[in-house]
């Protein structure tokens, strides 16, 4: 603490010090030991306290002894200033440890390292549930993929079955039946669907031997109906076929997605899994019928449209982005909003972002297309 | 026992049985074996400075007595094994601690420790066969490791000036010698005056005479408790927050004293240089300043010269021992 001093008296006095304060007066008795330590502990009585300062204030035999006490106690601990330290310490010791432990400062502490793994439990909860409901969604998702599916293929055998016009009014009319169970499907004309159904119905016809090699709407059979219709898409990425193939790509799919009459064996799990996907797929056969209409009628980006994103340049093809790097390699099919999306490169999700629509990206000599 | 202890025997004998009563470890004691050694403390430190003391202040003084402590060092007296057992146990480490401050090393110290003890112990014995010895003069009023601790130093002083007077006459002359060539090349010579008139030296050196002397008359003319607390401050060198507990103050409230101790100093100075010299307040203002910073001056080359005497006794010890 510093405390402003008159310099030039405390130089004075200091030098006072030094030399010897002035001559002390020549006291008979001095203060005993018992005087002099009460008096450096301030247990003096205040009559006897009184006397003693006196002393003290003159005699520098008795104040060198008064200060080398307080020196001394002032540096002793205090656990040495008892008769009976051994047992008390030890009693100390214990307490203190514990009360130590519980200290506000530690409780503060405690109490917040439990709020944040009871924190971290409850996220990891969420996340894991999130993980398993994406992927219970996902399954349900394929299972009633691969019932209209066959319900699609079994379609489009009639169709084939007849005659090559005949065949393709029945398909259409197989087709428009199909569309007919659909009845979410509100906003599009019925005979502009209808007619790209005829050539949906042709492009699923080709697919006939999928359907006749046994299709069973397995998850492996709905692999290999993506894979040869990405091939197809892949050989003939122009024009009407290229909106076939999305068309056919989305028509499906809504048709899958469409609320199907309840299968009988459906269980309670796959029925709400079918009622959320139903919600997605609303919004997957919007934002479908959304792109082919883009791909018609360029309102939005029309074909022949350059995107330049991350330093790669996209060109617009029939509705879908592709990169300038892509040279016809095999893509891996990646719907967004998919955990498989999420697992994703953070630079391809960037682009696919930014690009609305199906885009077909070369990253890291991988092709993705994601849709 | 005084006509007043007397008196006041019933109220010190129930005071004395609750002291009994209150400590952890009695050590078998009576009100018997202690009364009389809390009622020569009652006469020593309550009766002889408030004789009207009565029976109110009498049972504060006896309650606020140490009662471990006293039924320990009363229990020494008497001859109890244990209980010397338990106090060289639980203090010889602040009987040694004190005396590390005299002992130059650990022999030393341990040394004179065990001759602390002795003393302690004492050597005479009273008619009931009972050791005498400076534990008697214990009252409880303070802790008895306080306690050890000045009659550790007051031991160890007797015993240092004992030495000093057989030993260290030679070498104090030395001293003296070495501080007076040191002086005498000086030549009075200031940084302040750096003039070599022997006028402006002469009157220099006799203002700083007035000063010091006015200086300590200023001392003597404080408060005893101003007094000691500007003594135990500059003379003895504690610092303030010991000296604060000591007197029982905050450590702030030591500032202020000492503040208003250094401005009534000035105060006492100034109008004695007035009165006997006829100074006015410039010159006193000058004089003041220029004798506190010749003091500093002169101070660092005396110690050098400590430091160099120091050095020779420490050389001269180890060439006879």
């Amino acid at each position: 603490m510093e405390i402003e001093f008159d310099k030039e008296i405390d130089a004075l006095l200091k030098k006072a010090g030094k030399s010897g304060a002035p001559a002390a007066s020549v006291f008979d008795s001095h203060l005993d030991a018992d005087e002099i330590s009460m008096f450096a502990e301030n247990a003096a009585p205040e009559a006897a306290r009184t006397r003693m300062i006196g002393h003290f204030a003159d005699c520098d035999r008795c104040r060198t002894i008064l200060t080398n006490v307080i020196a001394l106690k002032s540096e002793s601990p205090a656990a040495t200033e008892s008769a009976l330290p051994v047992a008390e310490e030890i009693v100390d010791e214990g307490s203190g440890r514990f009360v130590g432990w519980l200290s506000p400062r530690n409780l503060a502490f405690g109490f917040g390292a439990l709020a944040l793994m009871f924190s971290a439990f409850i996220g990891i909860g969420l996340i894991r549930n999130m993980s398993s409901g994406e992927t219970q969604l996902a399954q349900a998702d394929e299972k009633e993929i691969s019932q209209p599916a066959t319900r699609a293929m079994d379609s489009a055998a009639n169709a084939n079955s007849a005659e090559p016009a005949a065949g393709d009014t029945d398909s259409e009319n197989a087709n428009a039946e199909a569309l007919a169970m659909d009845s979410d499907i509100t906003s599009e004309p019925p005979l502009e669907l209808a007619k790209n159904e005829a050539v949906t119905g042709k492009d699923v016809a080709r697919r006939q031997p999928a359907a006749s090699e046994g299709f069973s709407g397995s998850r492996a059979d709905i692999g290999r109906l993506r894979d040869s219709k990405i091939e197809r898409e892949e050989q003939a990425p122009s024009g009407e076929a290229a909106d076939a193939a999305v068309l056919t790509d989305a028509a499906p799919v809504a048709k899958a997605s469409a609320p199907a009459p309840p299968a009988p064996k459906t269980d309670s799990l796959t029925m709400r899994a079918g009622v959320e996907k139903k919600k997605e797929d609303d919004e997957v056969r919007l934002a479908a019928n959304k792109a082919a209409a883009t791909a018609e009628s360029p309102a939005g980006e029309p074909s022949g449209s350059k995107r330049q994103i991350s330093g790669k340049t996209f060109n617009r093809r029939n509705g879908v982005w592709y990169d300038s790097a892509y040279r016809s390699q095999p893509t891996t099919t990646v719907r967004r909003g998919t955990p498989e999306y999420r697992s994703l490169d953070s630079g391809v999700r960037t682009i696919a972002e930014q690009l609305s629509g199906t885009v077909v990206v070369l990253w890291k000599t991988k092709a993705y297309k994601i849709q | 026992m005084s006509s007043i202890a007397s008196k006041l025997k019933p109220t010190i004998d129930e005071a004395v049985a609750r002291l009994i009563s209150r400590a952890g470890n009695s050590r078998g004691l009576k009100v018997s074996d202690i009364a009389l050694r809390v009622t020569a403390s009652v006469e020593k430190y309550l009766l002889r400075d408030l004789p009207e003391a009565g029976h109110a202040e009498v049972i504060e003084f006896i309650d606020s007595l140490r009662a471990d402590d006293l039924c320990l060092i009363i229990a020494c007296e008497n001859g109890n094994e244990e209980a010397w057992g338990d106090i060289v146990l639980n203090f010889d480490s602040s009987v040694k601690s004190a005396a590390y401050k005299f002992a130059k090393n650990k022999e030393d110290a341990e040394d004179l420790a065990s001759s602390i003890w002795a003393e302690l112990h004492g050597l005479k014995t009273d008619e009931a066969g009972n050791t005498k010895g400076k534990l008697s003069y214990y009252s409880g009023k303070g802790s008895l490791a306080g306690w050890l601790r000045a009659v550790t130093n007051q031991l160890a002083i007797d015993q240092f000036r004992k030495m000093k007077r057989l030993v260290q006459t030679e070498d104090d002359r030395e001293f003296e010698i070495l501080a007076q060539d040191s002086a005498g090349k000086n030549d009075g010579h200031t940084v302040v005056t750096a003039t070599a008139n022997p006028e402006e030296i002469y009157d220099t050196a006799e203002a700083e005479s007035d000063i010091v002397s006015a200086l300590h008359e200023a001392i003597e003319a404080l408060e005893a408790e101003d007094r000691l607390l500007m003594k135990l401050y500059y003379f003895d060198g504690l610092k303030l927050k010991d000296i604060a507990a000591t007197f029982g103050f905050h450590e702030a409230t030591a500032s202020r004293k000492l503040v208003r101790v250094q401005s009534a100093i000035r105060s006492s100075v100034e109008s004695r240089l007035k009165e006997l010299h006829g100074w006015n307040e410039a010159e006193i203002n000058r004089h003041l300043a220029e004798t506190a910073e010749s003091l500093g001056v002169n101070l660092e080359q005396m110690f050098k010269a400590l430091i160099t005497v120091f050095f020779v006794q420490e050389i001269i010890r180890s060439a006879v021992l």
